[in-house]
């Protein structure tokens, strides 16, 4: 129940288009995370029925805050998906950015995208939407190359925190090298069966490939091996063999990093390791020289936290998105 | 900074600054500052994730402590005062284990000694790599002393021989007591520390809606175009506090509100307001562009000072409809104290951009409300088209809110709806706590964080410093020579004296009813 006395504000048009019911509770979700610190109008797209185009008006915001936001859902059959633009158009707040996250395989044509894009600021695609993800980067790649906006993932962001804290402990060259100089680095994620991912490895995907792009590892091979994912790199300091591993984690949410592991002679053994019920990790570091005490950084979950927001809507997109899905474009994932 | 290394994995455009592995050191850390501001900014920063991930507190001071009775006070601290709550105990759990308690006297070489020792070892613990900040929250008259022992023990690094690691002191406000004394503080601390090292405080700056003045004037050209004498009529900078001097009664008889509010945070604000854009947006191209504000500050003439500055002092009165007692009558307060309370002024600067706009700047406790704002108010429309048959049109001001209520906001003219051609002035409001749902960040964290970064920007410069008290000091040294004949001047819970009106009145202007 939002209190009377709230007041609307609106930061900026937010568009989110999904085709796929079961992934309606899962951007709702984003859009609560948006609108607790970033209010803004919400025009939310479903073309999961075949009914005439409907609007919904209501208006959501958090119970202790004064701001709501309106949420304007619309709905249609996919026959009428070219009407829907027209829909959009006069519920657009002027002036202020558009946003579209587009929860649909962006491979596979919409006649509601081109039309869209003609007045998005950015948009962020839903990897999770695509059966194939070499298909997914290199379509990613040319996008970011040849059009006029803004263009990013909702997994990317996802692990925007897990890359914050990866550099925050590979902070020296000292520590570059021992991760350039591991046989073996275990990711960790969860696999856990749910009703709305059916790619739980890409955030695992996402992880591996932006560490390999930003220490310029070149790609090998990669195969299947009893359900683990196993990539060989060739690194500044031999080779690395990067292993994706599923596990099931009932506390965090799917496709969650639950561990990222490095292991050699070089540099023992490196240990970060997600704490089930707490938003933060554990480091252990371990080697010849040294066994430091563990210690723990803050890993807050990303969908209610600022860093995601930010993420999706306010920095613009990095170099680093870019290398990583270079990274990953080079490797054939179908074929493992 | 000291390091070359740039991290393949760090996204420059994620984090604009990334603090370095540190140990924080707090002298006199059993003081208030420590526990209502400065350990609830660094559990807030550590629970944001902007704390180093190799850091370190260690607490300085004189009372008999072991490390988990301070952990322990601590606590209490934090979850009396951090700007979020409840205290994340998990988190708090783990932030316990890297805060210290070293006791020691202030000019004890023995205890120098042994924190070298002791901050070696959490080095080693902690992999900090020797990086130091010093953060004295002590009496001012300890900063020479300590600053002495901390270079005199190797707790501080010569910046021309020492490349690897770094050594940053933050000092807190007052920076001296008037022009003589801060010269004499600056030349003693700079017997051993670089200026790159220092670290002057002003927590005016680390304040959110403070920062965006840069942002609102230099990236939105349709005001800047007319920041100027020929659009804006004058400036008025407020700084009303409801409270009284409560329990800084000694405090406030030896500083008074010139000293306290005036020369540091309405300075800052009055440079940030008409500083020229700098070439950059890094400390050395801000800071210059703001000491040249304090350089063309037009000297209050000996002989009329009192034509352009008021001073004030509240007698009992109403506050919040409650009878309040006076100024006299306060806890530690001289019965005829001549010590100002309230303080009016009218300046100006002596250049291009700003040549004859007068800046009103009002500073007072026990005003009718609490409130700090910048108030621009531009020049009259050309009068011949809606003057006839109505009352003068307003003119436009420009409002900044820096507390409380964070805003901006535009006053402008329009007309009342009918047949009739009627005005109205209406207001456009933009309110930053409407607009952004998040909880910004205290002052000190976001001061704190700059300072592990070595982003000296939202710190004072010496020079800034010495400007200021140049233009305040003459003045000081008048009131001392001539005590008030009339205070208290001021009824609490009233906007203060009549002569403050009357700086104004005289010019055809008003002070802003907040």
């Amino acid at each position: 129940m939002i209190p009377s006395d709230q007041m609307k504000a609106s930061l900026f048009n937010l568009i989110i288009y999904t085709h796929e019911q079961q992934r309606t509770d899962y951007f709702m979700e984003i859009v609560h995370s948006i609108i607790e610190k970033f209010p803004c109008r919400v025009i939310f797209i479903q073309t999961d029925h075949d009914s005439e185009i409907s609007i919904t008006k209501e208006t959501i915001g958090q119970e202790q805050s004064y701001v709501s936001c309106d949420l304007i859902t619309i709905s249609s059959s996919t026959e009428d998906l070219n009407y829907i633009p027209f829909v959009v158009l006069e519920h657009l707040v002027p002036d202020l950015p558009v946003y579209l996250i587009w929860g649909q395989n962006p491979t596979k044509e919409n006649p509601l995208l081109p039309h869209l894009l003609k007045f998005a600021n950015r948009i962020v695609f839903d990897s999770e939407c695509t059966p194939n993800l070499r298909q997914f980067s290199e379509l990613m790649l040319s996008q970011i190359q040849s059009s006029q906006i803004d263009i990013l993932d909702v997994d990317w962001a996802l692990i925007s925190r897990w890359r914050h804290v990866l550099a925050q402990i590979f902070d020296t060259s000292e520590k570059i090298d021992l991760l350039n100089s591991s046989s073996n680095l275990t990711i960790t994620y969860n696999d856990r069966l749910n009703p709305y991912n059916r790619h739980n490895d890409t955030r695992a995907i996402y992880l591996q490939g932006w560490l390999a792009a930003q220490l310029e590892w070149k790609f090998e091979s990669i195969k299947n091996q009893d359900g683990d994912l196993h990539l060989t790199y060739v690194t500044s300091k031999g080779k690395t063999n990067v292993i994706l591993h599923p596990a099931n984690c009932e506390k965090l949410r799917p496709g969650s990093i639950l561990e990222v592991k490095a292991e050699g002679s070089k540099c023992g053994t490196i240990d970060i390791t997600r704490y089930e019920d707490q938003p933060k990790v554990t480091i252990h570091i371990s080697n010849h020289d040294t066994c430091d005490l563990p210690y723990n950084l803050p890993l807050f979950d990303p969908q209610r936290g600022l860093t995601f927001v930010k993420e999706m809507f306010f920095y613009r997109p990095s170099d680093h998105y870019h290398r990583m899905l270079k990274s990953i474009s080079e490797v054939n994932w179908e074929s493992a | 900074m000291s390091t070359e290394f740039l991290n393949p994995l760090e996204e420059s455009v994620r984090q604009y600054k990334t603090p370095e592995p540190c140990i924080f050191v707090i002298f006199g850390a059993t003081g208030d500052l420590t526990a209502r501001k400065l350990l609830p900014a660094l559990y807030n920063l550590a629970r944001e994730g902007q704390l180093p991930a190799h850091f370190a507190c260690v607490a300085f001071a004189r009372r008999d402590k072991s490390h988990d009775q301070f952990r322990d006070e601590m606590y209490e601290a934090v979850k009396t005062f951090s700007r979020t709550k409840p205290i994340d105990e998990a988190l708090w759990e783990n932030f316990r284990e890297q805060i210290f308690y070293h006791r020691s006297e202030f000019d004890n070489d023995e205890g120098y000694d042994e924190l070298r020792v002791f901050l070696e070892d959490l080095d080693k613990r902690f992999d900090t790599k020797g990086n130091r900040v010093h953060y004295l929250s002590t009496p001012p008259s300890y900063f020479p002393l300590i600053t002495e022992k901390l270079y005199n023990h190797k707790l501080i690094y010569d910046v021309n021989h020492e490349k690897e690691k770094w050594s940053h002191i933050i000092i807190e406000k007052p920076f001296g007591h008037d022009l003589k004394t801060a010269v004499e503080l600056n030349n003693q601390i700079s017997q051993y520390l670089d200026e790159s090292q220092i670290y002057r405080i002003d927590h005016y700056l680390g304040k959110e809606t403070v920062q965006n003045l840069l942002v609102f004037r230099f990236s939105n050209p349709i005001f800047e175009s007319v920041w100027n004498n020929r659009h804006i009529d004058h400036v008025q900078i407020t700084v009303s506090e409801k409270i009284g001097i409560g329990t800084r009664g000694k405090f406030f008889e030896e500083a008074g509100i010139l000293r306290d509010i005036v020369q540091n945070h309405m300075m800052q604000l009055l440079s940030l307001v008409c500083m020229e854009p700098p070439t950059s947006l890094n400390a050395d191209a801000i800071r210059d562009e703001k000491v040249k504000v304090m350089e063309s500050l037009r000297p209050f003439p000996k002989k009329d000072y009192h034509e352009y500055i008021i001073r004030g002092q509240y007698a009992p009165g109403f506050v919040d409809g409650e009878k309040v007692i006076g100024y006299r009558q306060e806890e530690n307060v001289s019965p005829e104290s001549g010590v100002e309370t309230f303080v009016a002024m009218e300046l100006f600067l002596d250049n291009w951009r700003w040549s004859g706009v007068p800046f009103y700047l009002r500073a007072g406790k026990r005003l009718p409300k609490r409130a700090t704002e910048i108030a621009i108010t531009f020049k009259d429309a050309p009068g011949f088209l809606f003057n006839e048959g109505q009352k003068k049109l307003e003119r436009n001001v420009l409002v900044i809110r820096i507390q409380p209520d964070e805003g901006i906001s535009l006053k402008m003219n329009c007309k009342v709806p009918g047949l009739s051609n009627l005005i109205q002035p209406v207001k456009m409001d933009f309110r930053y706590g409407s607009f952004f749902g998040a909880t910004p960040p205290e002052a000190y964290e976001r001061l704190i964080c700059d300072c592990m970064a070595g982003d000296s920007t939202l710190f004072s410069l010496a020079d800034e410093v010495l400007a200021s008290w140049r233009q305040f000091t003459p003045i000081l040294d008048i009131w001392e020579q001539q005590p008030p004949s009339d205070f208290p001047n001021y009824l609490a819970g009233t906007w203060g004296p009549e002569k403050a009106d009357e700086l104004l009145e005289r010019k055809g202007r008003r002070w802003r009813l907040l």
